[in-house]
């Protein structure tokens, strides 16, 4: 029994989804310097959350790196860490979309919004619960809870779709909104993109419970027979 | 994170797709051994085939070496040692009455954990095979055997101005490739390797290692080895054996990475027991 190197995993896991609740905090308060009009919550994000994800990024990396080299993990040992190395990624690349919003948020409220904010905080809402459950799915190595994460992206796209839509109708309507319709769309394109980002996490957990592939819809059984012992 | 359990998913994957029979140079239908009243292998069934690395991997005392020389009846001399089922070779059971058992060693070669070089030169170690199954009789024609043995073991460059020199004289590298070169001068089918790399150190081990990739153009091997890492770098297959029975035998990259079995999973990520 390697209990060593399983307390190591679990480390692992645990800053993982530590780091994940830096992601949520970031896209929680890059919404609410939005919707309350308050820089100085953007400012928190890019002060202080960003470079400690940025920091934790390169940490975990470096510990699955030398549980690679050391311990070479094998079947679900080695589908976590090749999961952590990926998900990892996607967490610091959702910490970049928060800082994104951020960065646009002064500007925008520095004069009234294109449009009143209705679907944009229904849908960071969706995308902050999708976080929150594929890092919950992680730490419970709960599947069917990361499948939910992959039906709510869908969700979240057709509200994209419907923000697109309504401004796009403003800025054809009135020509002199186009600058702040855009930021809007802005929001909701990185909005949209922390989801996949949530989804993909989702994906490496299934990967890491199932040993499947469920990727690009990628389901076909790639696997060889295995005979009933004494067959 | 040992809370293992196999999922559906992972149980469906264990339902069986039968081979092409046509490919399948070996085949192990039912086989139990006994040591006396101790039975230690129970009704393995398994296929090798044309041209494969086939890994057997296991705790100690799993049976895997057991079996492995079941492939060639070298269980044949142990007291007390009683075999039961069949193994065919291109179709022929290996057991049955009658069977030539100096033939079956002939395509049926064997290498060892501890290289066994006979305490002869280098030359007369690769030619014992050929004066004993009275091949290559002409000079000319064994001096080219020997060469071209060596040459395929990885040897011929490290030894071509010492053919002379003592067997022993050799690294333990060079002697276990000088058995391998034995082994191959009789020109055999399939080579069964028992831990052929277990005494070697790591650059010895690469050089096994690459010259089994090397050999499986031409020959099926199968190697029992207790260095996951080796079969999975080296093997095409790979069959678990726990407690004389097979567990689960898949390709060696699916087996590494998504076993189907939960005893597989815990014996490769050292959570046995």
């Amino acid at each position: 029994m390697r209990r060593h190197f399983s307390e190591e995993l679990d480390e692992l896991k645990e800053r993982v989804v530590y780091m994940g609740g830096l992601v949520e905090t970031a896209i929680h308060r890059c919404m609410r310097a939005l919707t309350e009009r308050d820089p100085s919550e953007a400012e928190k994000v890019i002060q202080g959350i960003e470079p400690e994800i940025n920091a934790l990024e390169v940490e975990v990396d470096e510990r699955a790196l030398r549980l690679f080299a050391l311990q070479q993990p094998l079947a679900v040992d080695l589908r976590f860490l090749a999961a952590v190395v990926k998900i990892n990624n996607n967490l610091e690349r959702m910490g970049d979309l928060a800082v994104n919003i951020c960065q646009a948020v002064p500007h925008m409220i520095e004069q009234p919004l294109a449009r009143p904010l209705v679907d944009l905080p229904l849908m960071a809402a969706k995308v902050e619960g999708m976080v929150r459950q594929a890092l919950d799915a992680l730490m419970a190595r709960d599947v069917a809870l990361a499948r939910q994460v992959l039906e709510t992206d869908d969700e979240v796209d057709a509200l994209r779709d419907q923000v697109f839509r309504n401004l796009l109708d403003k800025m054809l309507h009135d020509p002199s909104l186009v600058e702040r319709a855009l930021s809007l769309i802005l929001v909701a394109r990185n909005l949209e993109r922390i989801a996949d980002h949530a989804t993909n996490i989702a994906e490496e957990v299934i990967f890491w419970v199932e040993g499947v592939d469920v990727r690009h819809h990628m389901r076909e059984e790639r696997r060889e027979a295995a005979p009933e012992p004494g067959s | 994170m040992s809370d293992l359990h196999p999922t559906p998913a992972l149980a469906r994957a264990a339902a069986p797709a039968p081979p092409a029979a046509s490919a399948n140079v070996l085949e192990a239908r039912h086989v139990n051994f006994f040591y006396g009243a101790n039975q230690v292998l129970f009704d393995i069934s398994l296929e090798i085939r044309h041209g494969e690395i086939f890994a057997l991997i296991g705790p100690s005392g799993c049976g895997k070496s057991t079996f492995l020389r079941t492939l060639n009846r070298m269980n044949d001399t142990i007291p007390e040692a009683r075999f039961e089922g069949s193994v065919l070779l291109d179709g022929e059971d290996i057991y049955a009455p009658g069977a030539d058992v100096i033939s079956l060693r002939r395509r049926v070669g064997m290498i060892f954990q501890r290289s066994n070089p006979f305490p002869f030169s280098v030359r007369d170690n690769v030619a014992f095979g050929l004066r004993v199954n009275g091949l290559a009789r002409g000079h000319g024609e064994r001096e080219a055997v020997i060469e071209r043995s060596l040459r395929a073991a990885g040897l011929w460059d490290e030894v071509r101005d010492r053919l002379d020199a003592p067997a022993l004289s050799l690294s333990g590298g060079q002697q276990q490739r000088l058995c391998i070169a034995r082994a191959l001068a009789i020109e055999p089918e399939i080579l069964l390797m028992d831990e052929p790399a277990s005494a070697l150190d790591p650059i010895a081990t690469g050089r096994i290692e690459e010259l089994a990739l090397e050999l499986k153009q031409r020959y099926t091997i199968v190697i029992v080895t207790h260095n996951l890492q080796q079969a999975a770098r080296i093997s095409d297959r790979t069959a678990f054996f726990l407690s004389g029975r097979l567990i689960e035998v898949g390709r060696t990259q699916q087996l590494f990475t998504t076993p189907a079995r939960k005893e597989t999973e815990d014996y490769i990520t050292g959570r046995f027991g």
